[in-house]
């Protein structure tokens, strides 16, 4: 279904934000909205339904991310209608205090009885020292008794005043752990985030991790397979090959160490000790975990993709010795990132393949999917856990 | 909906966002070269796949009368995909990978050593694929053949494995009471009523299973579901398309056999049981058919008051001519089967008491429409009176096809001085609320018999209860003659459908 903005347009904004203006404003843009479908339809009883199921804080500090926004939310919000208040900082220019825009968008619902399903945008944009305070200015906006989701649409900075006054107005915050600048140090403080906000009822979707949900899907889909269901405890290898993020080559992608802490926090593994490979090999590491005495070498190991891929997982693969057979299962993305295919052998014979179509979901999807959820995902929180153990080993 | 593979321990599976997944398994399609594989199992299963809810280790084994090896079934379900699939999902590499899980053998139902070979095909198999013995026979054959396979399966000792063993069974199912009752009996010498699942693809649909949702989901709604608040029920199911070339089939079969008796019926439970003390498989049919039984049972003689039949002539429908139903290849000229129907039903138990279920079907309506709608009863009392304009009644309506979705009809102050009063609608409309895939019938269906769950599947009980209903009307309305044709297709039925409904005082709804 094709959604269409209306033309935002600038709403006075006195020195204390005055809410009552911008609901006014609101209005008044409700209602040349109905004028509108109205003439166009020639229709009298055309019908424009105004919907809104949530808030959506989003954060984004450039121009040119503000116009993939406002891409983005036109395939988010026909499932999901709202209001969205989008924050756009820019830190780094010369200081511009708070302006606002205010927009609305429209879906034809159904074109034969003449309905509209619309949501409205507040834009506010703010530079250099006001930028910290769109939160002040963005929370009062808030409609009462929706739940209230943030976007940090923007390099993580967990530490950052803006993200800790925005993710406490917020049941959910969504970031992007593929964003991370200095991927080790910034998985390190997600992980002290989650810890403190364990408690809290701020809930974390990390677009990353919901990426990396069909590679989970078909590793556990191994163990479905009531033969292979042993093997879980038997596994004394794995090995995940990665492309390396885009900002910090030498350092390990947060999908592949998430995905081994993943499988170490529902294995129940604990980290035994690490060895570095040769100092010329720098991109080769491996943790020794173990559980209940059994030993289980975790290694990853950086691979070469096209650009377009940095940051992916490229391949896993998982070793059982069980008493009555030796395991490997392997999921691996195609070079062109296509297809992903699943492999199991035994004993060197291949039992299974299948190829499947591998490309990830588009970030407007992912985006809409986390919308759909509240709570803690106690799931990602134990895998943070863990990835930050062994990331912690690694460095040792 | 619970299922046994889902409380399979897998640690991995904790907190995974991803639909359910099932165990390996084979396939085997009886009537593997018949249109029902092409058009609609081969597009799901392969569906099932592209969605990683098919394990790797999974099969599919035709059967069918026609010689053909492997590789020609394969070459034949990828033209099929091409012709009725949705080829926007169709990946070349993807289909080579998923139809090496394909096989075909050729046999015929009545040659006992062909099912001796199917056995060690499905043994063979299993060692190939890794589907650890667990099976599905899909019955896509002509109703005649249900019981003879079922038998051979029987003999040539399919009819349980080292896995798990089920069977599908496609509608119709029966042409009356005692051959239900026979098929059952059929199935029952071979299978434990847990291994058969009876398929009605209405069942599969998303809004239906939203009955669910909808009603126990919800506090508001549950308390008004009685005969203190509903005035009545209207259930309507309308096609505008005639018999499509399945003139011959239908001439046997008439609306009350084809929809009215299966899905529409399955549709009314879901509507009139009573709140089940868990979703399992029996939980919910337990539930269904209690409510089903609670129907009064309609006298021989007094079917004219309760149902009334109608055949369509030639007319006009969304924009074009048609011929009547007689006019139709295969039809007799002096046909008297019925392509309408109109049936007004009450359930005798404390909830339903007094509240009359309308139910409505046919072919060559003025639009395809499904749909349930509950009508409220009035205010007590007249506050506004300062128009004349009547008070309408609430009216809460479920619509299951085309635009899936629910409605609720209330009043609302028209602004101005005046006190008047105009009817709107709030709606739920599941494209735009949700705008994902929702998936089709027997995706759903299919994947669920894999998982073994059998919530929406028909239960034998229910499959003859269904008949049990319709006896009399059948049986009424074979001994007296008709005015056929007596309704303009393009029209919503004969005038007597709207006497049913208006010598009560009430009005089918406006669709």
């Amino acid at each position: 279904m094709k959604t269409t903005h209306t033309t935002p347009r600038q709403v006075h904004v006195t020195e204390t934000l005055d809410v009552q203006t911008v609901e006014r404003e609101l209005s008044r843009l409700w209602m040349e909205n109905a004028g509108r479908a109205r003439a166009e339809d020639e229709v009298e009883e055309t019908a424009v339904m105004r919907a809104r199921v949530l808030n959506l804080l989003v954060y984004v500090s450039s121009d040119a991310a503000l116009g993939e926004v406002n891409e983005l939310l036109s395939e988010v919000t026909g499932a999901h209608p709202c209001r969205a208040i989008v924050m756009l900082a820019e830190r780094e220019r010369e200081d511009l205090d708070i302006e606002m825009f205010v927009s609305s968008y429209c879906q034809a619902v159904d074109v034969a009885e003449e309905r509209r399903l619309c949501g409205e945008q507040l834009t506010l944009r703010a530079c250099g020292r006001f930028a910290v305070e769109l939160p002040s200015a963005a929370e009062p906006l808030l409609v009462p008794d929706l739940p209230v989701f943030l976007w940090w649409r923007d390099r993580p900075r967990l530490n950052d005043r803006v993200f800790r006054k925005l993710s406490h107005a917020a049941d959910r915050v969504v970031f992007d752990s593929a964003d991370f600048l200095e991927p080790h140090k910034d998985l390190l403080a997600l992980d002290s985030l989650l810890q403190k906000e364990r408690a809290a009822h701020t809930g974390i979707s990390d677009l990353n991790w919901a990426r990396l949900t069909s590679w989970r899907g078909l590793l556990a889909s191994f163990y479905d397979v009531r033969e292979y269901r042993a093997a879980l405890d038997n596994i004394n290898r794995v090995r995940i090959e990665y492309v390396a993020p885009a900002s910090v080559k030498e350092e390990i992608a947060p999908k592949a160490l998430i995905l081994a802490g993943w499988l170490a926090s529902r294995l129940g593994w604990r980290v035994a000790d690490t060895q570095r490979e040769e100092k010329d090999d720098e991109a080769r590491r491996k943790v020794l975990m173990e559980r209940d005495g059994r030993k289980i070498v975790v290694e990853f190991q950086s691979v070469e993709r096209s650009q377009t891929m940095n940051g992916w997982i490229a391949r896993i693969e998982l070793s059982a010795d069980a008493p009555s057979a030796r395991l490997l299962f392997v999921v691996a993305r195609s070079e062109d990132g296509r297809y992903l295919e699943t492999r199991t052998t035994t004993n060197d014979e291949e039992r299974a393949s299948r190829l499947l179509v591998g490309g990830d979901k588009t970030e407007a999807e992912l985006l809409g999917r986390e919308l759909e959820i509240l709570g803690h995902d106690r799931i990602y929180e134990e895998a943070v856990r863990s990835a930050a153990l062994i990331l912690e080993a690694l460095e040792a | 909906m619970t299922s046994p593979t889902e409380t399979i321990e897998n640690p991995l599976r904790a907190g995974i966002r991803l639909e359910r997944t099932a165990e390996p398994c084979v396939v085997t399609i009886f009537g593997a070269t018949g249109d029902l594989t092409k058009r609609k199992l081969v597009p799901a299963l392969y569906s099932l796949m592209q969605q990683r809810l098919l394990p790797a280790e999974f099969a599919i084994l035709g059967f069918s009368r026609p010689e053909m090896t492997d590789e020609e079934f394969r070459a034949r379900l990828r033209e099929a995909f091409m012709e009725y699939g949705d080829k926007e999902t169709f990946d070349e590499a993807v289909w080579e990978s998923f139809a090496n899980g394909m096989f075909y053998m050729s046999g015929d139902f009545a040659d006992a050593n062909a099912f001796q070979t199917l056995r060690s095909r499905l043994e063979a198999i299993d060692n190939e694929r890794g589907t650890e013995g667990n099976r599905i026979f899909y019955l896509s054959t002509a109703p005649s053949f249900f019981g003879l396979i079922s038998e051979q399966l029987g003999k040539a000792g399919l009819n349980e494995s080292e896995g798990w063993t089920r069977i599908i069974v496609e509608k119709p199912f029966g042409h009356d009471l005692e051959s239900a009752r026979g098929l059952n009996s059929e199935l029952a010498a071979v299978f434990q009523e847990e291994q058969v699942y009876r398929i009605d693809h209405y069942l599969g649909k998303e809004t239906v299973q939203n009955l669910l949702v909808f009603r126990f989901a919800n506090s508001i709604f549950e308390p008004l579901w009685n005969r203190q608040y509903i005035d009545h029920v209207q259930i309507t199911n309308a096609e505008a398309i005639g018999v499509e070339g399945r003139g011959a089939y239908y001439e046997e079969a008439g609306v009350v056999r084809d929809m009215i008796q299966n899905h529409v019926f399955q549709v009314t439970s879901l509507i009139a049981m009573e709140p089940p003390a868990s979703l399992s498989a029996n939980g919910v049919r337990d539930e269904k058919i209690k409510a089903m039984q609670a129907v009064r049972p309609i006298p021989l003689k007094s079917v004219d008051e309760f149902a009334v039949r109608g055949q369509y002539g030639a007319g006009y429908v969304l924009g074009d001519t048609v011929p009547g139903y007689r006019e139709e290849p295969g039809v007799s000229p002096s046909s008297s089967t019925e392509t309408f129907a109109a049936i007004k039903l009450y359930f005798d138990n404390w909830r339903w008491a007094g509240v009359p279920f309308y139910i409505r079907s046919g072919k060559r309506l003025p639009k395809r429409v499904t749909e349930i709608a509950i009508q409220f009863k009035e205010v007590p009392h007249r506050l506004f009176t300062e128009t004349d304009e009547p008070l309408e009644p609430n009216v809460l309506v479920i619509r299951i096809q085309p635009n899936e979705g629910i409605t609720l009809r209330f009043g609302a102050k028209l602004p101005g001085q005046m006190m008047r009063i105009r009817w709107v609608n709030m709606d739920f409309r599941y494209g735009s609320s949700f705008g994902v895939h929702t998936p089709e019938a027997y995706e759903r269906l299919l994947l669920d018999c894999i998982l073994g769950d059998s919530t929406l599947y028909a239960r034998r009980d229910m499959t003859e209860r269904g008949w049990e209903i319709v006896t009399p009307i059948l049986d009424a309305w074979k001994r007296s003659a008709t005015d056929f044709p007596n309704y303009e297709a393009g029209t919503w039925g004969p005038k007597a459908a709207f006497d049913l409904i208006e010598r009560d005082g009430r009005h089918w709804r406006r669709l």
